[in-house]
């Protein structure tokens, strides 16, 4: 099947498509894509709005959550008049506002075990938008398995942390955290940290789809707002790494 | 920095501790056992994943303490 541009699209997408690298070919990567967003909190609502606007094709978001008030200095999808409804729901009508090229679907679920398989299908790069470790470890364990590239981010505070993870080209989450660290009570947050973060993983997400760029592999990109500096720091692939290592056990 | 030769993670927490930040030791220690609320890489790689604190150091290794973070 050919696929290509409408006429709609190559006027709506017409800034990108001007961007050195990144053409029609490139537009129709995105197209083709499907991915998930794994939490529509502060990182996935700024995530899901850029890869939405800039047309992957299909967008799975997953959250079991309602929107609460406390959301709303950083969770951008959401309005005061959305308090008490679900998160997906109101995620996916302003995304299909936004643009309506774009097959968006909501599905209100936690995360576990149980679910991960059937979220994983037929998906090609997920955005991990958790808020604590034991689902970050489980969506980087089920990527890894299924090699599907993952881009991590997290926030405290001012500060925010990235690393795109290709399985087995690059580290893993477990690379850099081999055992979980204890579960942090509630997170304090300035408001823009997940957007910068959120909008860095879209950038990351666009790059990986459409195979241009640089993504940050292998490169623990620290963003620390209060002195508004960016470092970066290498992370080695582990040998010894339980989910992407030599030692690894079989699935 | 400098340090004595055959030095490990746990000496250049000690020495740190001592050069810079008096109580540096006891946010990344307990007992003497690393806290679970670090991370430590050397040249890129977990220590856990190493020797722990007693993984020797060599010239020109790059260390890097970090907290991990789970916000979203």
């Amino acid at each position: 099947m050919t696929v290509g541009l409408t006429n709609e699209e190559l006027a709506r997408y017409d800034r990108q498509l001007k961007v050195p690298t990144f053409g029609v070919n490139e537009q129709i990567k995105l197209k083709q894509a499907s991915i998930l967003i794994a939490g529509v909190g502060g990182l996935g609502s700024a995530a899901a709005y850029y890869l939405v606007a800039a047309g992957v094709g299909k967008v799975k978001l997953v959250d079991e959550g309602r929107i609460e008030l406390s959301n709303l200095n950083r969770q951008i999808l959401y309005s005061t008049n959305d308090l008490g409804k679900l998160k997906v729901t109101v995620a996916s009508r302003r995304l299909r506002d936004l643009n309506p090229e774009v097959d968006i679907v909501g599905i209100s679920e936690k995360i576990s075990e149980s679910t991960i398989n059937g979220l994983l299908k037929d998906i090609d790069l997920v955005i991990d938008g958790q808020d604590n470790f034991k689902t970050r470890f489980l969506i980087n364990e089920e990527c890894v398995k299924k090699k599907i590239p993952l881009i991590h981010a997290a926030v405290y505070g001012f500060e925010g942390r990235l690393m795109t993870i290709i399985p087995y080209k690059g580290p893993c989450l477990r690379c850099l955290l081999p055992e979980p660290p204890p579960e942090p009570p509630i997170v304090p947050v300035m408001a823009p940290t997940p957007g910068i973060l959120g909008a860095l993983q879209a950038l990351e997400a666009i790059k990986v789809l459409a195979g241009v760029g640089e993504p940050a592999i292998g490169k623990l990109i620290i963003v620390d707002g209060r002195e508004l500096s960016f470092y970066t720091i290498n992370v080695e692939k582990d040998p010894e790494c339980p989910i992407c290592g030599e030692k690894k056990v079989d699935d | 920095m400098e340090l004595s030769e055959n030095s490990s993670i746990l000496d250049l927490i000690l020495k740190l501790d001592e050069m810079l930040n008096k109580g540096l030791a006891n946010r990344l220690l307990r007992d003497r056992k690393l806290d679970p609320n670090v991370m430590i890489l050397l040249n890129g790689r977990e220590i856990k994943h190493l020797n722990g604190l007693n993984t020797k150091l060599k010239d020109g290794d790059v260390v890097a303490f970090i907290p991990p973070i789970a916000g979203g």
